[in-house]
């Protein structure tokens, strides 16, 4: 019914997460409305985000650097690591303005119902951080669902006798993920946490 | 909450049907096929969009209509609203609640049909299940939690299945272990709490239903009892459980926790499930949906109760006393079903209207000879 391409279109847009077909559909023939300079700027940036987006050596956010702009900035408290699972989780975070510390991104957390083990998330990593020494606090922030809660308590057994292991209070809403708190949450789940 | 009101369209073997009730009790009579259950359960459906017969809603559409239609007429907290439900098969269901609220939170409505013997004969779960529910009726917070408690379980045994594998370390169970742990006695707390409450209601109901006196009661059993005034009892449970990991490993599944909870209905020291006439589990039963109504929410709404061909099931005299039970005094509104008249016992219920289906669906009082 429609032209290949077209088609082809529709199916990768419809792979994305909240894209239903239909959408899919009205998205493609927005795009071919559109002039010929826009759509090349989309596609370019597509290409770019996966050929100069890696992740940061140390704490695992993503990064154009060897180094993440965190890991960076000698400004940022060195003696503070707050674990995320993803790195989008670090945005409300970053939002709410009164964290100074470093991150480390897990990518994901421990879920036996989808294969997800200690050894797939990066706990080695982060223990070698603790391991090396100057820090003196690390904030859990994993999501406050049972995967997280779990998560948090797996690493906090790890952690326990080397530094301080604390948890974000449970201010967020019940079951939000993180990604979807808002600042002033963040800000007082953040201030309330308290020690595993 | 009172059901003033209900008009049906192509619902079950009705082209159309419609009944006017009482506050109180309502006694429909109609002949084997009449269509008196389909009648409570358009009654349920119109209220909490769920059906005690099935849980396919395209069932409920008459053969040869497209759709279903339900209208009610409902007073809560001293508002009338008017809901009107919807559905076409294939489709999901369409509710103009009228300014009120869309499903649950619209009043609840218990139900019995004969079936529900399997609450005292069947499998704990069967009682957990009544349970469980009863308690979200009174605090939703608590479908969350044992929604965790069911998936910290899952996760836990299939880390179990995993370490007999050999692609995890047994050790690393532990986070699951203190999670469904801290979980269960949440859980054990509210549980017990219900039938703490439910218990002395039970007695009563039963005692007036069954003519007997004081000796009934609803015991919760949970494995986690043992730990009961332990300085910190969660994490003595949680080394009860490490020293099952063996088991557990073997098996690949969780041997303790709240998932294997009991409640024991009690008569005279007997426990009905085992000893039980089939009698006495009938009193039971109905005795606890009694209880159910009546600490749901004490002071406040009542729920609906719809009680599907009760009345044949039991003697002369504890159909008497039930209807006894339910009338003068019993502020739930109650809906029964019977198909035949000399079920109902004369004066055994002065407060009940009787309510007969005609050939036409319309449903209208009985005539005075017919009682
Ligand atoms: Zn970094």
């Amino acid at each position: 019914m429609l032209p290949a391409p077209v088609e082809q279109l529709i199916t990768e847009l419809s792979k994305l997460p909240g894209i239903g077909r239909r959408s899919a559909q009205r998205i493609a023939f927005h795009l071919l409305r559109r002039p010929r300079e826009e759509t090349q700027q989309l596609a370019q940036a597509i290409v770019d985000v996966k050929e100069r987006i890696r992740f940061c050596e140390r704490c695992f956010n993503y990064s154009e650097e060897e180094l993440c702009s965190f890991c960076r900035d000698a400004r940022r408290d060195q003696s503070l690591i707050c674990v995320v699972e993803e790195p989008n989780d670090i945005i409300p975070i970053e939002k709410g303005g009164d964290y100074r510390g470093l991150y480390h991104v897990l990518g994901g957390a421990l879920s036996p119902l989808d294969g997800v083990d200690p050894e797939h998330l990066r706990i080695r990593e982060l223990l070698a951080r603790v391991g090396e020494g100057g820090v003196e606090e690390v904030i859990i922030a994993t999501n406050p669902n049972t995967s997280g809660e779990s998560t948090a308590l797996y690493i906090a057994d790890l952690l326990r006798e080397k530094v301080k292991v604390t948890r974000l209070a449970s201010g967020l809403p019940v079951g939000a993920d993180l990604e979807y708190a808002d600042e002033a949450t963040v800000s007082r789940a953040l201030s309330g946490r308290r020690e595993l | 909450m009172y059901l003033e009101h209900l008009e049906i369209k192509g619902f079950r073997n009705y082209r159309q049907g419609s009944v006017s009730l009482g506050p109180g009790v309502s006694i429909i009579v109609g002949r084997n096929g009449a269509g008196k259950t389909s009648l409570l359960e358009a009654a349920q459906y119109s209220i909490c969009g769920k059906s005690f017969r099935t849980s396919r809603d395209a069932e409920m559409v008459r053969e040869g209509s497209g759709f279903l239609r339900v209208s009610a007429a409902i007073e809560t907290g001293g508002v009338k609203r008017s809901r009107l439900v919807s559905l076409q098969p294939g489709q999901p269901a369409t509710v103009d609640q009228g300014g009120g609220p869309r499903w649950e939170q619209a009043g609840s409505v218990l139900c019995f049909s004969p079936d529900d013997l399997q609450l005292v004969k069947g499998a704990p779960a069967e009682r957990r299940r009544f349970v469980d529910e009863a308690v979200s009726r009174r605090r939703p917070a608590y479908q969350k939690l044992a929604g965790d408690y069911q998936k910290v379980l899952s996760q836990r045994n299939r880390f179990l299945q995993r370490a007999r594998a050999g692609i995890v370390r047994l050790a690393d169970i532990s986070p699951w272990d203190r999670q469904l742990m801290s979980l269960a006695f949440q859980i054990h707390d509210e549980r017990e709490e219900y039938c703490r409450t439910l218990s002395p209601a039970f007695a009563e109901a039963y005692d007036r239903i069954s003519g007997g006196s004081g000796s009934a009661e609803a015991v919760y059993r949970s494995q986690l009892q043992a730990h009961a005034g332990e300085e910190d009892r969660e994490a003595a449970a949680v080394r009860e459980l490490e020293q099952q990991w063996g088991g557990d490993l073997e098996r690949g599944a969780t041997s303790i926790g709240t998932h294997r909870d009991d409640i024991e209905f009690r008569v005279g020291g007997k426990n009905m499930r085992v000893f039980g006439s089939q009698g006495e589990q009938r009193s039971t039963v109905l005795a606890l949906l009694l209880a159910e109504a009546v600490t749901e929410s004490p002071g406040g709404e009542r729920p609906l109760l719809l009680l599907d061909d009760v009345l044949s099931e039991l003697d002369p005299d504890r159909r008497g006393r039930l209807l006894g039970a339910l009338g003068n005094g019993f502020r739930s509104q109650v809906i029964i079903t019977a198909a035949d008249y000399n079920l109902i016992p004369v004066g055994g219920c002065e407060a009940a209207v009787v309510l007969e289906i005609g050939q036409d669906g319309l449903i209208r009082a009985a005539e005075a000879g017919d009682v």
